[in-house]
């Protein structure tokens, strides 16, 4: 018997950063692993790494863009008058307009499955009296939290199919395709494409790893990366051991 | 208890309509027994096809108390009847196979929007109406949406490892509830057609060949045999199709109709196991029709495949090639018949790659075909191979050493005064490439002074004659073409004498097409004859300096400059081996990679197999195969002449009298008039009359027009249309 924390949560435009996009900030569809675990470690004040699984699963409206002014700098550029803007004490700043996307509306139900079953209460405890506004995304996209559980979770299999509720979709881990457990829904358009939606390979965790020498080290952080697929029309196999929490919501933890 | 309807009219219950279903499986069942098929999972697929119907929307429209806007098709909420769980334990099905039964049965009509809001809705209330449905063949246990596992509204693809399983028990399925509603039996057991030929050899008192000892040792093979005309390959390809389901198709609609005459009057002696399956089947059909005879059981029977052999062109049946919704049914018929495939060289690079595809996915299925040829171009051959098809070739080529031709080559343009010269009192044929060409000549002839005096009888045929009109030609020119016939005259005729046609004349004047289609024309003229004359039978015109009539359009122009070569050593008598081997050595790939011929054939090829599986409906199939650059027309001449004839015809058409009694005999009368009405019509290639206007049409029914054509219309000439407009004169009205 396990227990996970069951976050619902909504925000009202919000970027959950492709960390390659420049110029244009891209944004996942729905905030990647890491993005959750961070906002429950800054939430709880952890200061090292607490090992959990998670479940993302929610839905938004649309997508729009957005300017942001966009600082670029060097440590140690000088300044030069025909390629900056702004001169920081003989430094030099390149300031510019850039664009982000941001989703609207969105809802998320998440699922935290600490591996030390004692955090549960601490953190749920931590996610109601929060120390500062609770963030997910950049750190001005706020989050309205909708309701926060602690609910049993469990493998059970059931006699119908169990359609995700809501029209939401998620991130569901690899296996969970590939075992047929999940299954995705299709349209009769679907020409022949066994495996609608789209693969994402995101980032969980990750670990310090010194690249340069003893005397000179070079920390670079090693990301745990996990391919999922994003996708919608989400249905539980009958008659296959699926992990659900107590009102039968699939949790996809990974 | 309740009554719940599975068709209207006439009215008959689910219980009944499946029963039906299931007497015709145990046909099928019985008389294909060693068919590679899960036996099972059919059976299952038809008990549930139709449960579905029993929710109320359905039967209140069955009924005729409402038509609900949101009703749910049938089809669909069959599925919820098929309980996985169950029928794996019963049956041993695997995933696979439960996966199979559930798109045959959401599949047997391509309706239906399976992520409809109200689905999970309608599939409850199923459960209201199931209490009051009983059913003898099974007990209805649970209600449910059917687990994605199985079913999630997709459909299976060529490149799944159980396509042709899918395509067997859906094509099945599809046939079995066809013939349970046409009220026929879905197969007819062929039991006959060894001892008929054996009758058919005693009576006549002669032993079978080696072509058809050939034939009658490989019946488990697929088989490429070239054997010339007179060899017999009809009976050939009766004895390798044997007691089993059996295909035959050739070009010409003119030839289905002599090889389905012979078969039925000499052979088999008994009409209504044979079909004939062309686009005119049913006033063929009429035409026959003895008294008692049920035309449209006969018809249906004929349309649904049931009949144990089948007489028809190439696209009844290889349309299967686009897979289009629906196709299942045609290629499942084909994995346990036996298709033999006559004259195949005179199909065009578009039909021979339907062929070739065709073919491949017959062998794959698991039936069987036999090509048997006058000539067989090594191309094929060597396609055939690409595609990874198995087949056996015949020991050696058919042939006797009979010598029917002598061949004098003119390097000029066909030529009516040669033609007048050699004349003599001979029954004598003119081929020319183009309809354009025939009538040029025939013109020439019939003013010519000196045939007018001795009062020769010239006639023309080509394709562009009304129906009615051609049809008498060709009864005509089978007349004076018979072996046995002591008319004489000179016809002047296109490509429709080409191939199949059982005639005979006396001296072949023609222009050069191709060598291949060539050869075809001198089995017109001598047909089985021994040339013991001196001096030459067939004149043939290579157009000297320029090229003959159609070269580019009709006629590939590489292919027909190989055809010049080798005519050049060409004079006086051929044998059958001669023709054989100047076709072996042109018809090569190595000297054809390079033409449009053979580009269009690979194209083609592609072309299809890049369409995906149901991606065309059956209609837009037929569109593409049939020749779409054809339009069907009346002939202004032949409007006004017949204009109270042909209005009341329309009239008779659309007048849509139509009570349940006489339903038989009103549709019978229908079709009957709307062929009466086709008589007048010719069919036109849509480029000759580019910038002509249509505006004047004649509306037969909702969905039929036949525009009427401003042209030159004579029974003598056929169809003539002025010189195109030139296209630039039309550029000014077409801009601002």
């Amino acid at each position: 018997m396990k227990k996970a924390i069951r976050i619902k949560l909504e925000q009202e435009l919000v970027n959950y950063k492709v960390p390659t996009s420049f110029q244009l900030k891209e944004t996942y569809p729905l905030p990647p692993y890491s993005t959750v675990i961070g906002m429950v470690h800054s939430i709880c004040g952890y200061e090292e790494y607490k090992e959990m699984q998670v479940s993302i699963q929610g839905k938004y409206h649309s997508k729009v863009n957005d300017l942001f002014t966009r600082y670029e700098f060097k440590p140690e550029m000088k300044f030069e008058s025909g390629r900056h803007q702004l001169n920081a004490n003989g430094f030099g700043i390149g300031r510019g307009i850039a664009t982000t996307e941001l989703l609207t509306e969105v809802e998320l139900l998440i699922h935290i499955i600490p591996e030390d079953q004692n955090l549960i209460e601490e953190i749920e405890k931590c996610i109601k009296n929060p120390l500062e506004f609770i963030s997910l995304g950049r750190r001005e996209d706020l989050v309205i939290i909708k309701e926060v559980n602690s609910v049993e979770i469990r493998e059970e299999e059931f006699e119908k199919d169990l359609e995700l509720s809501n029209d939401y979709l998620a991130y569901i881990p690899l296996e969970m395709i590939e075992s047929e457990k999940i299954i995705l829904g299709s349209e009769t358009s679907s020409y022949g494409i066994e495996n609608r939606g789209t693969m994402y390979n995101l980032n969980k965790n990750y670990e310090l790893k010194n690249f340069g020498t003893k005397k000179q080290p070079k920390y670079f952080r090693k990301w745990n990366k996990k391919k999922v697929i994003y996708s919608s029309r989400i249905i539980g196999s009958e008659g296959e051991k699926i992990l659900v929490d107590e009102d039968r919501n699939i949790v996809f933890a990974i | 208890m309740n009554n719940y309807l599975a068709k209207s009219n006439p009215r008959e219950t689910i219980q009944e309509h499946t029963d039906n279903l299931l007497r015709n499986f145990e046909i099928i069942k019985s008389v294909y027994s060693d068919l590679d098929i899960n036996w099972n999972a059919l059976k299952i697929s038809c008990i549930y096809h139709d449960l579905g119907k029993i929710n109320r929307k359905f039967q209140d429209k069955i009924e005729k108390i409402k038509k609900h806007k949101d009703e749910i098709a049938h089809n669909l909420l069959s599925l919820a009847f098929i309980n996985a769980k169950e029928l794996k334990e019963e049956y041993n099905f695997t995933n696979n196979e439960i996966k199979i039964i559930s798109q045959a049965v959401a599949r047997h009509h391509e309706r239906g929007d399976y992520n409809a809001e109200n689905y999970n809705e309608e599939v409850e209330l199923l459960k209201k109406e199931a209490v009051n449905f009983k059913y003898d063949k099974l007990e209805i246990k649970k209600i449910k949406k059917i687990s994605a596992k199985y079913f999630a509204n997709e459909r299976t693809y060529g490149d799944s490892d159980y396509f042709l399983e899918y395509v067997k028990i859906k094509g099945l399925l599809n046939r079995l509830d066809y013939a349970a509603s046409g009220g026929i039996d879905v197969e007819v057991k062929n039991d006959f057609l060894n001892d008929s030929l054996d009758k058919f050899k005693k009576e006549n008192n002669f032993n079978w060949n080696d072509l058809q000892n050939f034939m009658k040792n490989n019946l488990d093979k697929n088989i490429i045999a070239v054997a010339q005309t007179g060899m017999g390959k009809t009976e050939a390809g009766l004895l390798w199709i044997g007691n089993n389901k059996g295909f035959f198709t050739l070009p010409l609609k003119t030839a289905i109709n002599e090889i389905y005459k012979r078969v039925v009057n000499e052979i088999v002696k008994n009409k209504e196991r044979i079909g004939l399956l062309h686009s005119d089947t049913y006033s063929k059909y009429l035409e026959n029709k003895n008294n008692g005879d049920n035309i449209e059981e006969y018809y249906n029977k004929t349309k649904q495949l049931s009949l144990p052999l089948t007489i028809c062109t190439l696209d009844q049946i290889f349309d299967f090639v686009f897979r289009y919704r629906d196709f299942e049914s045609k290629l499942a018929t084909l994995s346990y018949s036996k298709v033999v495939i006559d004259e195949i060289q005179m199909y065009s690079p578009d039909l021979l790659a339907y062929l070739i595809l065709g073919l491949y996915y017959i062998d794959k299925i698991g039936g069987k075909f036999a090509i048997l040829t006058a000539t067989l171009p090594q191309i094929i051959i060597d396609l055939m191979k690409k595609e990874g098809i198995n087949f056996i070739t015949g020991e050696k080529p058919y042939i006797n050493s009979l010598i029917r031709h002598s061949i004098k080559v003119r390097n000029s343009e066909i030529d009516s005064r040669e033609i007048i010269e050699k004349y003599n009192k001979n029954k004598v044929l003119v081929i020319c490439n183009t309809v354009r060409k025939a009538q040029e000549i025939f013109e020439e002839l019939s003013n010519n002074k000196e045939l007018i005096d001795k009062k020769v009888k010239i006639n023309l045929l080509h394709s562009k004659f009304i129906k009615r009109d051609r049809k008498n030609k060709e009864k005509n020119i089978m007349r004076m073409g018979d072996k046995n016939s002591n008319e004489i005259g000179i016809w002047v005729a296109t490509q429709v004498v080409e191939a199949s046609l059982d005639i005979d004349f006396d001296l072949l004047f023609t222009e050069l097409s191709d060598i291949n289609g060539l050869f075809q024309r001198f089995g017109r003229c001598y047909r089985k004859r021994a040339f013991d004359k001196n001096g030459y039978n067939c004149y043939v015109f290579d157009g000297g300096e320029n090229k003959c009539s159609g070269v580019n359009y009709v006629i590939d122009k590489d292919i027909f400059e190989f055809s010049k070569e080798a005519l050049k050593n060409l004079d006086g008598k051929i044998t059958e081996q001669d023709k054989l081997d100047i076709i072996g050595e042109i018809y090569t790939t190595e000297k054809l990679k390079n033409t449009e011929y053979y580009k269009k054939v690979l194209a083609n090829i592609d072309y299809i197999k890049t369409i995906p599986e149901y991606e065309l409906s059956k209609k837009e199939v037929r569109k593409r195969f049939r020749d779409i650059e054809n339009i069907t027309i009346i002939p202004k001449t032949i409007y006004e002449e017949r204009k109270d004839a042909i209005d009341e015809l329309i009239l008779d058409i659309n007048r849509a009298i139509y009570n349940n009694e006489n339903r038989k005999e009103f549709t019978e009368n229908r079709i009957k008039k709307i062929y009466e009405l086709k008589d007048y019509t010719v069919d036109i290639r849509r480029n000759e009359i580019y910038g002509i206007q249509l505006n004047e049409k004649l509306k037969i029914g909702k969905y039929m027009e036949i525009p009427i054509l401003d042209c030159k219309y004579s029974e003598k000439e056929g169809v003539t249309i002025e010189k195109k407009v030139d296209r630039n004169i039309d550029f000014d009205s077409r801009s601002f």
